[in-house]
């Protein structure tokens, strides 16, 4: 695996600006040579090499505000599911009956099922 | 499946929205089969949709292939019951007969005031009750994440006289509905459709 890695080394183009992928080439240790087109060099492209296997971790860390926000944001887009306004109804009706005896719910996961049915 | 055998379901249809022929095969080679003799139900059949992406979806379709006539019990596959239906039939058809318009009946369990370990986690229900007539007048969910945790209210609702707002009712979704009204009730769930039949 590590051999793997040493040969291939995928540089990645990027600009600074707008961190869009525009060119990714493999390239090994025999022909270790990078094509970078002159037009995107002129855009502030910029050839970083990383390998190809090691995963990249982002951490984002929002605070209460900014999930707020992004909720109401969502809330004006999003159509409203799960509220039921009497008037949507054309004139039809839904009961409810309310019950007290009984275990009733639905399991989350395979052993919360597993569980329950036994 | 052993939920809806304790409550005298005798045909089952079965929508999957993934690993449909994961569960088509399980049910096939399990004692749920109706060739089995243990099965306690006369038919069970597999519905196949392919461009079905919410209940509605599954409930159009449904209407669409008249394969139920009277009324049918409405859950999700993951649901455990040991709730009794007779009771919840029995309102729901005295109700149809004095009214057409009754067209569904949600069966709620109530989870009293302290936290209930089946109650739904962060997101909360909020069911407007009229307690005479049984009736359900406005459901909403309060979401965790929102800022303001206020439910609005339709100022027409204020004129019924008695008026429950719950938030300890635990929805295990299971609905009774009447398939005789099933093409109007399914407005539920499609309120977009300019004209219903």
């Amino acid at each position: 695996m590590n051999l793997e890695r040493e040969l291939l080394k995928p540089p990645n183009m990027v600009p600074r600006q707008s961190l869009k992928l525009l060119q990714k080439e493999s390239t090994n240790s025999a022909g270790n040579r990078t094509y970078v087109p002159p037009t995107s060099s002129r855009n502030g492209v910029k050839a970083s090499t990383m390998n190809y296997h090691e995963p990249i971790f982002l951490l984002v860390i929002l605070s209460t505000d900014v999930l707020n926000a992004c909720y109401r944001y969502a809330k004006q887009l999003l159509p409203q599911h799960g509220v039921l306004k009497d008037y949507e109804l054309n004139g039809k009706f839904i009961h409810t009956e309310i019950v007290r005896d009984g275990y009733s719910a639905r399991a989350t996961n395979l052993q919360q099922f597993e569980a329950i049915n036994r | 499946l052993l939920t809806r055998s304790t409550v005298g379901v005798q045909e089952v249809f079965i929508y999957a929205s993934s690993h449909q022929e994961q569960i088509e095969n399980y049910i096939r080679q399990s004692r749920w089969t109706p060739i089995a003799r243990a099965c306690p139900f006369s038919s069970l059949e597999f519905i196949k949709v392919s461009n079905a992406r919410s209940i509605g979806d599954f409930l159009r379709d449904l209407d669409k292939r008249n394969v139920i006539e009277g009324d049918f019990v409405l859950v999700h596959g993951d649901l455990v019951s040991n709730i009794s239906l007779d009771k919840p039939l029995a309102a729901h058809r005295a109700r149809k007969e004095a009214n057409r318009d009754s067209i569904m009946t949600l069966v709620l369990r109530e989870g009293g005031e302290d936290e209930h370990r089946t109650q739904v986690k962060g997101i909360t229900p909020v069911f407007v009750v009229d307690p005479q007539a049984k009736r359900c007048l406005h459901y909403e969910e309060i979401n965790p994440f929102q800022s303001e945790h206020y439910v609005g209210l339709d100022p027409e609702l204020l004129k019924t006289p008695e008026l429950e707002i719950r938030t300890d009712l635990i929805d295990a979704q299971i609905v009774r509905t009447s398939a005789t009204c099933f093409t109007r009730s399914i407005i539920v769930f499609m309120s977009k459709r300019p004209a219903l039949a």
